[in-house]
């Protein structure tokens, strides 16, 4: 292994591996599925793709990193489904179609992180402040400390932010946050 | 957006309860609108950190190259010794002793991490300082530090994880515990990471173990009580921390006293506020003092219960005037005034008419009013139209009785707490008349505005999720009955419910039993039981499901302790117990005096009047068991009386069906045991009716830690194999016919497998490579005459929603539209018209789910359309008995069973075995669903062979073999065939 090239990605593992492991253990609190494995198994994958990753904007490579996260993640979870259950792995074969309709995700790419921080300043209060708050690694009850507010006002002003963002951010970002078109049966 | 999927964001938050959130991924894993969304988030939140990280100061260049942290687990391993003995040779640490007191932080004067760890260097006391959420946690290893670890690094792997779990790095803290050998402090340590991981049930898991290994283990007990805190399990936290304190260590023995008293003491207050309330309670009723308004506040749901029944029991308009403030006080928690509303139109009432009622209604309440008088009270509240007491009154009859009169009193008060109740007591009714997807259905519309119920309301929410437990676990679905009951269990702590949290604990028990959890039941059971200690009577149920616990998990002394103390508590015997003295019966925990309990156990419910002939037969089944251990010929005599008995009630009868296979299963392993191949052989036909096949075939059974495979080869030569070996429950069936078995059987043409459940009806029995089928019956009517060939297809089933199936794929046909082939799909593919058209077809294919409902007498169904008349969705093996399938067709199911098939031991996969007795030439079930491009490729050439007289056996595997060879999907292998 080159070294210059390790030490690259040693920088780049270093910069995202705190947001990783915070979301990871978030996905996988008393599930039986260890985020660290989780986030090691992410890196690795962005390891093995690093000459390609280095030349992307960092967008790019942010959304690249979710759905390598989101596709590990869920494939423990199915497993572990499997497993508890003791059914057969129902949808490995639907799987193949599920991760259909990039575009959301795709366009996510377009942001550039001055934008974004943009548009995080023109969120009007108390949204602005839940989202900041939330970016700092905060969760709810302190951030409902803080404010002054019950835990579900702040988890809603959240989804909310988040809503206003896809918004300012069009036309980069479509709004993904609303529900998708009916997609068969599949939320049966 | 409705349903779970409104729960996403909070989800990603990391905010949902562990039991909302463990649900939430099972919905995960089989939702696409979810996934997309989920990884949208994930998007957004790492471009919110790039934006975070640009808005930052560039960082200055890291002064210390840490550990690459990135790197798997096999890496981390290796990675340290180079890079720290190469930081070492830098720093030139020349110290022959590593300074370990610093690497451990054990010279700060709190310890930061509540846990205890095995290492002596990491093990000392110090005060416990909780982290306060944001504060600076310990910092991470200096180059100093690092290179004394390097020096560590030869010798302890121990010091080295724990210097990184101090530290909060998990990640390199497993992997350093990963290279040491088992241990009871290995256990231990791990048992800290899921404690950190906030995993307090994979904790127990690997503490129970430490301490079977080792019983006083200081830092295991104390890990224990921390677990045991974390899932809210106050009393049994105490005792393992009681435990510690006895040790007499310094500073651990102190800390562990005061935890023990803190988690004691609320548990005390809890129940003396509970118990003496509850005595206010009945107190105003009967005409006392009313609740104190603090006590309304505390216990808000019970303060509800007895306002209504004191208004009831009210003797003038008087009395009601003196309950308002009450009412008051209730409605303000509730920001209502229906309390208010109700007692106005009561003090208006007529109370020369009321009063003598009032009186029998404290009667009734008392349960001093004797059964045959209920009626004719009803009848007197009826004439006197006194609907308030009617409507309390009622709630004391069958809820499948006066069900309309009641929802139209529970509608008229307009009062949501009635709401509750009307739905609660209409999904009992339900429940109890078997309807269990129509009870589930009403339930859990019932409870969608819990979330946000005001305090009193919460109280009936209770009772609504704590029912919804109880119907998954009748609809065998363990995992919705832990979430439903540990959200009632959070009620219940909300609302200081504490009698009815003693019994939920008791019932997430039984709900981790069947699961086979055995820590965790044994954990919520101990709490029952210490909630109320000197009751030994309530506590008979628990111990008696513990000991099925450890029976279960083949630990045969941990299930006589408890048998021995369900024993003790004299209650009236139970079938539990009884079947499990049974079982012991073969073990060296069989005591001398356990052929009188049984005798005397089985006369007492036998004489009860309470057997109905299916339980006769499960006894007469429970007898023959235990007595084959003591005299074999009355064992076996008994055994064959059980299967007679059970043959006129097997339709019908779980309780006979059960009996019949448990006592065949008993005879085989019995003729197993004493070598006898041919009998043991013998009797797997029998249990079929079929005759005894002469070669190439093979049966299998297993039972607890016994197994037994028995074959003949292609000369007919006889082969067994039997072990009592197993010593944790059967999970895979991979291996269980010994290669030299297999070998035996390579010279057949294609092998009949007599496989019994629970091993019946799972792939792999055989290699792939082999031609086999599972014999399910005897041959079905024969049909002279070749039928014209007719091709029926069910697809595209519109499964009923409530019941929360996977969405299957769209079937598309590549087959052409001529007039052989009929397509059943949507609307149109209902059990009815499924049936009708089955009868003349040569090959139906149908493409639906398959779910194991105990509310039909053959458990598994397949779920079709719901037909128009009635919403009748499930097509059993019921509905198969006494059809003829005059085309002899061969059947392909391809549906997926959804349900936990293993836990059924008596059970057969039922729908198979009911479309060969119907006259089905072949079954051939997939148990993993089949992607729509190749199935048509797999199973055109596989269908047409056996439809012109190919043996089926022989083409699947051929075929198959042919698949793998061409393909990289291995589904077909999941691949079953039924004769």
């Amino acid at each position: 292994m080159d070294g210059v090239y390790q030490q690259q990605f040693e920088a780049f593992a270093q910069a995202r591996r705190p947001v990783l492991v915070r979301l990871a253990r978030r996905l996988c609190a008393g599930g039986g599925i260890d985020s660290e494995d989780l986030v090691q198994e992410t890196l690795e994958r962005a390891f093995r793709n690093f000459d390609r990753l280095a030349g992307e904007p960092e967008a790019a490579v942010s959304v690249w990193m979710s759905k390598t996260l989101s596709h590990r993640f869920l494939d423990h979870c199915r497993r572990r489904r499997t497993e508890v259950l003791g059914i057969p792995a129902l949808r490995v074969v639907q799987n193949q179609e599920v991760s259909a309709d990039p575009e959301p995700l795709e366009r996510w790419k377009r942001v550039s992180p001055e934008a974004f921080q943009r548009a995080i300043s023109r969120l009007r209060e108390p949204w602005r402040q839940v989202y900041t708050l939330h970016a700092s690694g905060l969760r709810y009850r302190p951030i409902s400390q803080q404010l002054g507010v019950p835990e579900g006002t702040v988890g809603r002003w959240l989804s909310e932010a988040r809503q206003m963002l896809r918004e300012l951010l069009e036309p980069e970002v479509p709004s993904a946050g609303a529900p998708a078109p009916e997609r068969g049966r599949a939320e049966q | 957006m409705n349903g779970p999927c409104a729960r996403l964001e909070s989800f990603v938050d990391g905010e949902l309860e562990p039991v909302a959130a463990e649900n939430f991924r099972h919905h995960l894993a089989q939702c696409a609108h979810c996934e997309e969304r989920l990884t949208e988030l994930l998007a957004m939140e790492l471009v919110t950190d790039d934006a975070q990280r640009a808005a930052a100061a560039p960082p200055a260049p890291a002064p210390v190259r840490r550990l690459p942290v990135w790197r798997r687990k096999t890496w981390l391993v290796a990675v340290p010794v180079a890079m720290a003995a190469g930081l070492a040779a830098l720093m030139l640490v020349s110290r022959p002793e590593p300074e370990t007191a610093a690497l451990f932080l054990a010279q700060a004067p709190t310890r930061t991490l509540e846990a205890r760890v095995t290492h002596p260097g990491a093990d000392g006391h110090r005060p416990y300082e909780v982290m306060r959420s944001g504060g600076a946690g310990p910092a991470p290893l200096s180059l100093r530090e690092l290179a004394q670890l390097a020096q560590l690094e030869q010798q302890d792997d121990r010091g080295i994880a724990m210097a990184f779990l101090l530290r909060g790095d998990l990640g390199q803290a497993t992997a350093f515990l990963d290279k040491l050998p088992p241990s009871a402090d290995l256990d231990t340590d791990r048992a800290v990471l899921a404690l950190q991981r906030r995993a307090p049930e994979e904790a127990l898991v690997l503490l129970e173990r430490a301490l079977k290994a080792r019983p006083q283990h200081p830092q295991a007990l104390w890990n224990q009580g921390l677990a045991l805190r974390e899932l809210h399990l106050p009393l049994r936290a105490a005792q393992a921390f009681e435990q510690v304190a006895a040790l007499k260590e310094p500073g651990w023995s102190q800390e562990a006293a005061e935890k023990a008293a803190s988690l004691r003491a609320p548990e005390q207050e809890e129940r003396r506020g509970w118990e003496g309330t509850r005595k206010d309670c009945k107190r105003m009723v009967d005409g006392g003092e009313p609740l104190s308004f603090q006590q309304a506040r505390q216990w808000p749901g019970m303060a509800r219960v007895c306002l209504y029944n004191a208004v009831r029991a009210a003797a003038s308009p008087e009395r009601v005037e003196a309950l308002r403030p009450l009412a008051v006080e209730l409605d303000d928690l509730e920001r209502g005034t229906h309390l208010q509303d109700y007692l106005r139109r009561a003090a208006r009432l007529d109370f020369s008419v009321r009063a003598p009622l009032a009186r029998d209604y404290i009667r009734l309440t008392r349960g001093e009013l004797p059964g045959a008088q209920l009626a004719p009270f009803l009848a007197r509240l009826r004439q006197a139209r006194q609907d308030d007491m009617l409507l309390g009154a009622l709630a004391y009859t069958d809820d499948r009785e006066h069900l309309e009169e009641y929802l139209r009193l529970a509608s008229e008060t307009r009062d949501p707490w009635f709401s509750l109740l009307a739905e609660e007591r209409q999904a009992k009714a339900l429940a109890l008349k078997e309807e269990l997807l129509g009870a589930q259905e009403r339930l859990q519309a019932a409870v969608r505005g819990c979330d946000k119920a005001p305090p009193g309301q919460r109280y009936r929410c209770l009772m609504l999720e704590r029912e919804l437990g109880a119907l998954s676990m009748r609809l065998h679905r363990p995992l919705e009955a832990r979430a439903h009951l540990g959200l009632a269990l959070r009620y219940a702590l909300e609302g200081r419910e504490w009698s009815m949290r003693r019994r939920l604990l008791q019932e997430l028990g039984q709900v981790a039993r069947s699961r086979n959890d055995l820590a965790l039941a044994r954990a919520y059971m101990e709490e029952a039981l210490l909630q109320k200690p000197e009751s030994c009577a309530d506590s008979e149920v628990a111990l008696a499901n513990l000991a099925l616990a450890h029976h279960r998990a083949l630990d045969f002394e941990g299930a006589r302790v408890y048998l021995d103390r369900a024993m003790g508590c004299g209650q009236q015997s139970s079938m539990t117990r009884l079947a499990l003295l049974a079982d012991l019966a073969r073990t060296p925990h069989h005591k001398p005096g356990d052929e009188a309990q049984l005798l005397q156990g089985l006369d007492s419910m036998r004489r009860s009047g309470k057997m109905d002939p299916g339980d006769e037969v499960l006894l007469r089944h429970i007898e023959g068991r235990f007595f084959l251990e003591l005299d074999r010929h009355r064992g076996q005599a008994l055994l064959r009386q059980s299967i007679d008995e059970s043959t006129k009630l097997l339709a019908a009868d779980v309780g006979a069906r059960k009996g019949r296979a448990y006592s065949y299963t008993s005879l085989i392993l019995d003729a197993a045991r004493h070598g006898e191949l041919e009998r043991g052989l013998a009797l797997f036909a029998e249990e079929r009716s079929l005759p005894v096949p002469e070669r190439c075939v093979l049966g299998v059974t297993v039972d607890d830690e016994r197994t037994f495979v028995v074959a003949r080869d292609a000369q007919g030569r006889l082969v067994g194999h039997y072990d009592t070996a197993r010593k944790v429950p059967l999970e895979g069936i991979e291996g269980l016919v010994p290669a030299g078995m297999v070998d035996a059987l390579r010279g057949c043409a294609s092998v009949d497998v007599l496989a019994r459940p629970p091993v019946q009806g799972r792939a792999g029995m055989l290699p792939a490579d082999m031609a086999w089928s599972y014999r399910v019956g005897a041959p079905g009517l024969s049909q002279a005459s070749t039928p014209s060939p007719r091709r029926l297809v069910v697809a595209d089933v519109l499964a009923p929603p409530s019941l929360g199936l996977p969405a299957l794929r769209a079937w598309s046909s590549t087959a052409p539209a001529d007039g052989v082939l009929t397509v059943l799909r949507g609307a149109s593919a209902t059990p009815p018209r499924v049936l009708d058209a089955m009868r003349d077809a040569t090959e139906v294919q149908v493409h639906a789910h398959g779910i194991i409902d105990p509310s039909v007498a053959d458990a598994s169904v397949l779920v079709l359309s719901p037909s128009s008349d009635g919403g009748r969705f499930a097509l059993t093996a019921g509905d198969l008995q006494g059809q003829r399938l005059q085309g002899r067709p061969v059947v392909l199911l391809a549906a997926c069973y959804a349900a936990h098939t293993t836990a059924y031991f008596h059970e057969n996969f039922g729908l198979p075995l009911a479309f060969v007795q119907a006259g089905a030439r072949a079954v051939l079930a997939a148990t993993q669903e089949i992607p729509d491009a190749e199935a048509a490729d797999f199973f055109e050439p596989v269908l047409s062979r056996i439809r012109a007289g190919e043996p089926a056996a022989r083409v699947l595997r051929d075929e198959r073999q042919a698949w793998l060879r061409r393909h990289d999907s291995t589904w077909v292998q999941q691949v079953l065939l039924f004769e």
